[in-house]
């Protein structure tokens, strides 16, 4: 398996520096929401990129529904890269349900992982109370779920399954290869459920690996008490609170996400 | 902000990267009933629902600063009332003086969107009875055929000797009772079949297989059954030349099942023709009967699964229960060729078997 990660899994990997750096997207999106902060690190790193299977341009026929029915399955992705590379000493950052992808890998395997930037992390999205506030009701996922199956239906749904059989019309590919975010429509669903009825507190407390948490301003995905909650949770991690405002930062801000990272690359002890 | 905009019949809003409202035209003030005085300065979650406000942050927002552009997503807004309007949005950015800007445009769509629900509604349902079809099919169909393996297999131990001689008249019932119980795993073994393709294609591997050694199969096994009916099989040319690429036991399979379907049809004493010949690119197989023919309007339906053209001959031993064609055809399909019948009525039918030459 991790002989084909790199193919199946889209692998794109630049820069001039000996340590990777490796960046996972989040919900919604491929690699190329990393596009403007990639270019800061590459002189420093060695910058890899993936796309989950499904997602992007990753192998789709490699989709099977069982494996990536929990984020268990999109972190045996992470890994395969990782050993498809042979990566050590990985910086993983990880954007939204990412993060808790690098926190299954980084528990599996922490010796492959030197730090982990978790860009708006939530263990759980669905509020437990009393005590814990994800900031969603189930019911609002539902109708997020109904959502995307309606704007997968006209948008990705019509387009993608065209693309993926028609070999003989290169027009439909091109338009796919030039729309960012290209998601499959059935694989979208099934994340949006691993992600959103998700619960990953209690692999918070087993991370070893030195952590950084960004929290955004105003995110009304991963509000400012989860990200909180994360940082008390993992032990000896950092929180770092952006001005930027939303839920990803290093698209609406790209200059202070990568301000960020330096800062704390600069103070962090060597792992 | 341009008069016309303010007129326009659909709703117009302008936010930075922040998502921090920065115009929006009276149209939509109005949808959402807020004055727009409420609305300038305050943060795009105003007019989100929760579930839309994730939608916002994982897609629109990303599709609009990486792609530049969004087209025609469904996004329930929040009104001041508390209730839910659906529009469908279309958004571009631009470079503004103080950093990127998006502009969107929202249309609201209450009747299309109720239709969109029915749609939807309706394919799920579609998807979920076809899938719980399947899955009966085959656990029936399991189950169907487990007891008759004992029918049949006791039946041919009595006929064997096994418990001791039988009278002649006790062995033909036996023997009636073997029959009976081979023609209804047949029939289960169809059904099986059908399902199989239906639901998860057969794993098939096309190679090049020489057009003879198909057909020669074929007509071996079709004599058996022409003879016992008085029927001869005319082939040409022998042999017949060149290779197909597909799966030899797919190829098999539909040339048995349109060959017993034209001896069960052709008068006895009449001849099926059985011709093979190279068309551009593609091996073209045609078995022709001299039976009643199809009525034009039933030409399509014999492929349909479950469709039996009854009252129109047919020797009537054999009533299948209607999915030989629906399988030859889907197995043709899903080995890149064709599988399609002419005929006059009166004057017998002719299917052709088409597959990409090797």
């Amino acid at each position: 398996m991790s002989d084909t990660a790199i193919q199946r899994n889209n692998v794109r990997v630049f820069g001039r520096g000996q340590q990777p750096m490796l960046f996972a997207h989040g919900f919604g999106c491929d690699q190329n929401m990393w596009r403007l902060v990639t270019p800061a690190f590459e002189d420093d790193f060695r910058i890899v990129l993936f796309d989950y299977v499904g997602h992007g341009k990753s192998d789709r026929d490699a989709y099977d529904p069982e494996r990536y029915r929990t984020l268990d399955g999109f972190a045996k992705d992470m890994l395969d890269v990782v050993h498809a590379l042979d990566l050590r000493d990985v910086v993983l950052v990880a954007h939204s349900v990412s993060s808790m992808v690098g926190v299954l890998a980084a528990n599996a395997e922490p010796d492959r992982f030197a730090q982990l930037i978790l860009i708006g992390p939530s263990p759980r999205y669905v509020n437990d109370p009393p005590d814990y506030h994800g900031g969603f009701e189930r019911a609002d996922i539902e109708v997020l779920l109904a959502m995307m199956d309606k704007n997968y239906v006209g948008w990705a749904g019509a387009l993608a399954p065209m693309v993926a059989k028609n070999d003989d019309r290169p027009e439909l590919l091109a338009e796919m290869n030039e729309s960012f975010c290209s998601t499959d429509p059935v694989v979208a669903r099934q994340f949006a459920e691993a992600t959103f009825l998700g619960d990953n507190r209690a692999d918070l407390s087993n991370v070893r690996v030195p952590t950084l948490v960004l929290q955004c301003s105003d995110d009304s995905i991963a509000p400012d008490s989860v990200g909180e909650y994360v940082h008390r949770q993992i032990p000896g991690s950092t929180l770092h609170r952006l001005r930027a405002t939303g839920h990803a930062p290093h698209l609406s801000h790209p200059d202070e996400t990568v301000d960020a990272m330096r800062e704390y690359f600069r103070g962090a002890v060597p792992a | 902000m341009d008069p016309l905009l303010d007129t326009a019949p659909a709703g117009f809003i302008s936010f930075d990267d922040a998502g921090i409202i920065r115009l929006v035209n009276a149209t939509l003030a109005t949808l959402v009933g807020r004055p727009r005085e409420e609305l300038v300065g305050r943060h795009i979650d105003v007019l989100l629902s929760v579930a839309a406000r994730i939608f916002y942050s994982t897609h629109l927002f990303p599709l609009l600063r990486l792609q530049g552009h969004a087209e025609e997503l469904y996004v329930p807004i929040l009104r001041a009332d508390g209730s839910s309007l659906p529009v469908m949005v279309n958004g571009v950015s631009r470079t503004a003086d103080d950093g990127p800007a998006y502009d969107l445009v929202l249309m609201p769509m209450r009747e299309r969107n109720r239709l969109e629900d029915d749609l939807i509604a309706a394919r799920n349902a579609a998807q979920a009875a076809a899938a719980a079809k399947d899955r009966f099919l085959s656990i029936v169909s399991h189950e169907l055929r487990s007891p008759l393996t004992g029918v049949a297999g006791f039946a041919e131990l009595l006929l064997r000797a096994r418990a001791g001689p039988l009278t002649e008249r006790q062995r033909g019932y036996v023997e009636r009772i073997r029959e009976a119980a081979f023609y209804q795993v047949g029939l289960i073994e169809d059904i099986l079949e059908f399902a199989a393709i239906d639901g998860e294609r057969r794993g098939m591997a096309p190679i090049a297989v020489a057009v003879e050694e198909v057909v020669a199969r074929a007509e071996a096994l079709l004599a058996v059954r022409a003879a016992e009916d008085g029927h001869t099989i005319e082939r040409s040319p022998k042999p017949a030349p060149g290779a197909v690429i597909a799966d030899a036991r797919g190829v098999q399979q539909i040339l048995l099942n349109i060959g017993v379907n034209a001896i069960k049809y052709s008068p006895a004493g009449t001849a099926i023709s059985f011709q093979v010949e190279r068309v551009s690119g593609r091996v073209r197989f045609s078995i022709r009967d001299r039976g009643p023919g199809i009525p034009p309007e039933q030409i399509e339906r014999i492929f349909e699964p479950f469709v039996r053209l009854d009252g129109i001959g047919g020797d009537g031993r054999r009533h299948g229960v209607g999915l030989g064609l629906a399988i030859s055809r889907d197995l043709a399909r899903a080995m890149g060729g064709e599988l399609r019948v002419e005929s006059v009525l009166g004057h017998g039918a002719t299917f052709f078997l088409e597959l990409p030459a090797a």
